[in-house]
């Protein structure tokens, strides 16, 4: 087994093998998921209509292939969340930070996920967008209003021992480019 | 008391019996109708007014709603009401008022019995013959009159005036352009065909050869609506009786049309297609003249609409719905709900169905009183007719297809019984219009005769039995572990309910209506596994071909088509005959999928397009999306209300139409390419069917399956000229144009036509190509067409200026390349699919909207002012309506949003305000009012959630990456339409200097 894994790493690291994982994108509407999908796939920005049906991509990060589902974000499109719950690696969070008014309902709609069985052992990349906007809100406030005073740590490494539910918030900007590739490079530590 | 004499109230027509009922019974309907209730007003004077008393029973009535109480006496009841019909309109009056009359000439009643069941039963039977030793000494006109009141609507036993469906019918429209030397320099008035005869070109007048026609770039072709209805100068107000007069040459086959030139002095016609001196018939030849010219003959009637004596009445259509059990019980409940509801919109005889499915399908047996029963399938196969039948307990008798001749009619009534023998009693056969059923003969029933009896009911007979059924509706009771999605069957449920309508109504015009709420994942057409670690298939998996269930239910679900369009009922022989004998598709197959996820829209497409079927996508059964489309299946025509067009012959007609089938013939210069939108190939292969192919081409014939008046089909044209054109420089004939100098041909080009032409093959070639092919495909077209049409000095890129005929084309194709048609990002296989699938289906002007949505802006200073479709048309101060044909938004800017919070309209003092707020909402329910399907709308707020809708359809002319002034930002990297347009300049700079150097080397 070890031969194995050995064997893998190392054509991973050579590039030639690409390690698999699922990634959610969830969040509220207009939070950006579908924006940060296209920037991720094309490198550009689009302006989208919103979302009907779940987005299938695949795009390959670093040494990860990712296959992406994005989800819909209104109200009623969330019922449809659950559905692909199974067999998920990880979690993207997109919380829109200038629309303070929405952030109770930001944080009602994380804490469902957090609580839910089927997602107790994936870790959350939770990514404040929008802060090319001068009103946007602090990374500080964000945290404070979503409930997440105490999160894993930005330079922790992930320890196999440790009982701390990786999740982590990270401000960014699609449009700008800015911020959403550090959490990334956090979230891939732990896709295994 | 004395009774008015019969002959007296005769005068009034047959049609005119209603006027017998004051006009307040329309509203206050004297439910008890009889004879003891109709008094003269003068006591001895037979000519004094008669009226209508005791309003006892009477009840406000407002039209639409049901009457439930069951009154009225029993010898003057309607039939409808111990049969329990609804009540719809004051139908149910009219009837009784032929009773009323046949006492007082008879001295009895018409029906009578022993007591009141007995005399029930018989109202019920509708068996009816005049006594002879009741009237002896009544006269034949009094006689006349009683059976006109008795038995004229007792043709409908539905409720409205007249045959609310199409039975037959053919329609042909001769087009031509006109001589293009008379008109050159003006304008072409491009849409007064469309509005004449239902057509749009490309070029109204065409290229002279086949290197003109290259050149020229855009596809040659032309957007034709078959039913479009158009306005009574030019097309006869009522069809023709009789069937058309064709061209003698067995291989054209032409219709006599204006076209034609006639020689009245030796009575022959020439066919513009082969050239052919046809004799008229004598008939014609007696009468016809310069001045006494024959309908099909008259200059503007381009379009002629017959009816044909040769084909027969094939009677009601059928519908059966095929209801999805695996969706939340909201859901199936919102569902159950509209079924419901268009069970009144169908008449009373059309014949219904009703199959559910979840793990397995469950076939609803209507004609079983007293409680619900349902034959249950299993959900894991696919059955054929004969295995649904034997399946359901209706063996064959006489082995496959037994069914197929004896089903013409609707075999689910009860025969009428043994009359005494009258003269009157064939009549009345024929007047009821529903053939005997074998029932007291030796024959034993087929399988397509006990189907009607059991499965498949008229609707006034089986509405309480489907209402009950649907009210005790479950949700699919078998278990699902949390790992797997629901076991859903419905490709099997699809299989079941064709098979039912290829059993029971092989000739009959039928629909099958899919409504469904998830994918398919059990059994044949399964597009994804009922384990939830597979996923559904991504652009990217159809791509690389790596999804191993899509292939096999595409093929199942075409097969279905096949299967059921040949309408063979099994028999390949009787399939093949009936394909060469040019059969359409008669059973139509509708697609309602109200899901947050994919259905499989893409994989049933086909078998939505092959038999010309509806396709709605929607989220959820409660949006107006789903119910209101579904009440406009069943919409019908209706006379103009404000009496502009005069009535015809199709008011009160379901605007539906089935088998349809499309042949196009062209004069020798010209060939058919092909034919996009809704049709199949019948594969006849005309002299005029070019090499060259188009979408469906190799044919000149297509089979539509079903039509409603919005249906257009774009056919594509070859120019078969090599060399210079005939010297007749004007040729006569379909579309047959013919000009030498190009000039008239840029004067004619029809961008918009063009434009949805060039979308139509765009979307066809995504099928095989990938799409950023498509895209350069465009790119290229575009500069071509440009180097062609566009004036231009060869070194001077800022020259470039395009006339007005070609001035919106770039534009147009500018925003196809941004449309939901041709880029997948952000829409799934299915939604990809349903878009082209509605974009090939419609007429010009809203195809034109899908790929250049409206705008129109709502401000203070004047009335709404048409908007360019450009980030810079969004201002703070103004409210905008969006029309994108599958969306309409009003937007509100942020001031306007602003004051609407601050509820300033709600005060008197800013009443314009409130109108301005008022404005743009009833105009976007004027466009919601008169679409298929019904769009979603969306009220919003600029910089909010739902503000997409309209910023990502906006030229992005500011994005968040320039300084602009004005506008609003669009969050995009895109290009704008002024960088495009420089991209274009740039790119014929080049290619024009190329072409120059190559000419000159």
């Amino acid at each position: 087994m070890f031969l194995i894994n050995w064997f893998y790493d190392t054509l991973a690291s050579l590039g030639l093998y690409h390690k698999n994982a699922k990634i959610l994108f969830l969040g509220l509407d207009n939070a950006g998921k579908t924006t940060l999908l296209h920037m991720l796939k094309e490198n550009r920005v689009q302006a989208h209509v919103p979302t009907l049906h779940p987005n299938t991509d695949e795009l390959i990060v670093g040494q990860l292939k990712l296959k992406t589902f994005d989800l819909g974000g209104h109200e009623t499109a969330r019922r449809l969340w659950q559905d692909y719950f199974t067999t998920v690696d990880g979690v993207v969070y997109l919380v829109d930070a200038i629309d303070r008014g929405r952030f109770p309902e930001a944080k009602k709609e994380l804490d469902a996920l957090l609580t839910s069985d089927e997602l107790q052992d994936v870790p959350f990349l939770v990514l404040g967008n929008k802060i090319d906007m001068p009103s946007a809100a602090s990374e500080e406030e964000l945290k404070y209003a979503l409930g997440l005073l105490d999160t894993y740590g930005k330079d922790n490494r992930p320890d196999k021992n440790s009982t701390v539910r990786p999740i982590e918030v990270f401000m960014c900007s699609v449009v700008r480019r800015m911020g959403y590739k550090d959490g990334f490079m956090w979230l891939s530590q732990f896709l295994s | 008391m004395q009774w008015p004499r019969p002959h007296a109230a005769q005068d009034l027509g047959g049609d005119a019996i209603g006027d017998l009922l004051p006009p307040l019974a329309a509203r206050l309907p004297p439910r008890d109708l009889k004879l003891q209730n109709w008094v003269l007003e003068s006591d001895g004077d037979v000519w004094s007014p008669l009226k209508l008393i005791d309003f006892g029973l009477s009840t406000h009535y407002t039209p639409g709603r049901r009457l439930g109480r069951v009154v009225g006496s029993s010898w003057y009841i309607a039939p409808e009401v111990p049969r329990r019909e609804l009540h719809r309109g004051v139908r149910p009056v009219v009837e009784p008022g032929g009773r009323s009359v046949h006492a007082p000439v008879s001295g009895a009643p018409p029906f009578h019995g022993n007591d009141g069941e007995d005399v029930r039963a018989v109202i019920v039977r509708g068996a009816y013959a005049f006594p002879h030793e009741l009237f002896l000494d009544v006269s034949d006109d009094a006689m006349a009159f009683v059976t006109c009141l008795l038995f004229v609507q007792r043709r409908n036993s539905g409720t409205r005036p007249c045959r609310p469906w199409r039975t037959r019918g053919s329609r042909r429209t001769a087009t031509r352009s006109d001589s293009g030397t008379a008109r050159m320099g003006e304008h072409w008035d491009v849409t007064s065909s469309e509005e004449q005869s239902g057509t749009r070109l490309s070029f109204h007048c065409w290229p002279s050869s086949r290197l003109e026609a290259t050149r020229c770039v855009a596809p040659v072709g032309a957007l034709y609506t078959p039913l479009k209805r158009l306005p009574p100068h030019c097309a006869p107000p009522v069809a023709l009786q009789y069937d058309p007069i064709r061209c003698s040459t067995q291989t054209c086959h032409a219709v006599l049309n204006p076209y034609c030139q006639v020689d009245y002095r030796t009575k022959l016609w020439t066919c513009p297609f082969c050239l052919t001196r046809n004799h008229f018939p004598p008939h014609y030849a007696e009468n016809i003249s310069e001045v006494n010219l024959p309908a099909e003959l008259v200059p503007q009637f381009a379009t002629c609409e017959y009816e044909l004596p040769s084909v027969p009445n094939a009677g009601p259509p059928a519908f059966v719905f095929c209801l999805d059990t695996c969706v939340h019980v909201e859901e199936l409940a919102e569902l159950a709900d509209s079924i419901q509801q268009i069970l009144n919109l169908l008449p009373g005889d059309s014949l219904v169905g009703l199959v559910t499915f979840g793990t397995n399908v469950q076939v609803h047996e209507l004609g079983f009183e007293g409680l619900s029963k349902a034959y249950v399938i299993r959900g894991n196969k696919e059955y054929g007719p004969q295995k649904v039948g034997q399946l359901l307990g209706c063996p064959g008798g006489g082995g496959a297809g037994a069914g197929a001749g004896a089903s013409g009619g609707g075999g689910g009534h009860p025969p009428p019984p043994a009359a005494p023998p009258g003269q009157q009693q064939p009549q009345l056969q024929q007047q009821a219009n529903y053939p005997t059923n074998n029932a007291n003969g030796v024959a034993p029933e087929s399988p397509g005769q006990q189907v009607l009896r059991r499965f498949l009911l008229p609707v006034s007979e089986c509405v309480m039995t489907i209402e009950s059924i649907l009210e005790d509706l479950r949700k699919d009771p078998w278990p699902v572990p949390a790992d797997k999605r629901v076991a859903r069957c419905t490709g099997c449920a699809l299989s079941v309910a064709t098979s039912l309508l290829d059993l029971a109504l092989p000739r009959r015009g039928a629909r099958v209506m899919m409504f469904v709420g998830g994918p398919c994942t059990s059994g044949p057409g399964a597009i994804v596994s009922r384990a939830k670690t597979e996923d559904m298939r991504s652009h990217a998996d159809l791509a690389r071909n790596a999804e191993s269930l899509h292939k096999p239910a595409c093929e199942f679900y075409a097969g279905l088509c096949k299967r059921g369009g040949g309408g063979g009922g099994g028999s390949s022989a009787q399939a093949a005959a009936a394909a060469t004998a040019g059969a359409a598709s008669l059973h139509v197959v509708d697609i309602f999928a109200c899901s947050l996820d994919q259905v499989g829209i893409l994989e049933m497409g086909e078998l939505v397009e092959a038999t010309g079927g509806h396709m709605v996508l929607g989220d959820s059964f409660g949006q107006s999306v789903f119910k209101e489309s579904l009440r406009r299946v069943f919409r019908t025509y209706e006379p103009s209300p404000d009496g502009s067009s005069p009535p015809s012959s199709d008011d009160g007609m379901m605007q539906m139409a089935f088998g349809a089938t499309l042949e196009v013939l062209t004069s020798r210069e010209f060939k058919v390419s092909g034919a996009i939108g809704p049709v199949t190939s019948l594969g006849k292969k005309s002299p005029n069917v070019s090499d060259l192919e188009v979408g469906r081409g190799g044919t000149n014939v297509w089979s539509l399956g079903g039509i409603d008046p919005g249906t257009t089909i774009a056919v594509y044209f070859d120019i078969t000229n090599p060399g210079p054109p005939p010297s007749n420089g004007a040729g006569d004939g379909y579309n047959s144009m013919v000009q030498q100098q190009p000039s008239p041909v840029k004067m004619s080009f029809d961008q918009e036509a063009a434009a949805v032409l060039l979308a139509r093959v765009a979307v066809e070639r995504t099928e095989t190509e990938d799409v950023a092919d498509v895209l350069r495909w465009i790119d290229r077209s575009l500069i071509r067409l440009c180097s062609k049409f566009a004036d231009y000095v060869p070194d001077d890129p800022n020259s470039f200026r395009l006339s007005p005929e070609f001035s919106l084309f770039p534009q147009f194709l500018f925003h196809l390349r941004r449309s939901q048609f041709l880029q997948l990002f952000n829409s799934s296989p299915d939604e990809a699919a349903y878009y082209r699938y509605i974009l090939n289906k419609e007429n010009t002007t809203n195809s034109l909207v899908m790929i250049q949505p409206t705008l129109l802006s709502y401000s203070f200073n004047g009335p709404p002012q048409p908007a360019l479709l450009d980030s810079q048309s969004v201002r703070p101060d103004t409210i905008l309506l969006l029309d994108t044909f599958f969306h309409v938004v009003v937007f509100h800017g942020e001031t306007t949003a602003a004051w609407r919070e601050q509820r300033y309209h709600e005060q008197e003092e800013h009443v314009a305000f409130r109108n301005l707020l008022e404005a743009p909402q009833a105009d976007a329910q004027m466009i919601m009012d008169n679409r298929f399907p019904v769009p979603r709308y969306i009220v919003c707020d600029q910089h909010k959630s739902e503000a997409r809708f309209l910023m990502a359809k906006l030229n992005p002319s500011v994005t968040h990456n320039t300084e602009g002034v004005g506008g609003a930002q669009v969050f995009t990297d895109d290009v704008s339409l002024r960088v495009f347009m420089e991209h274009c300049k740039f790119t014929l700079h080049f290619y024009i200097t190329l072409h120059l150097i190559s000419s000159e080397c």
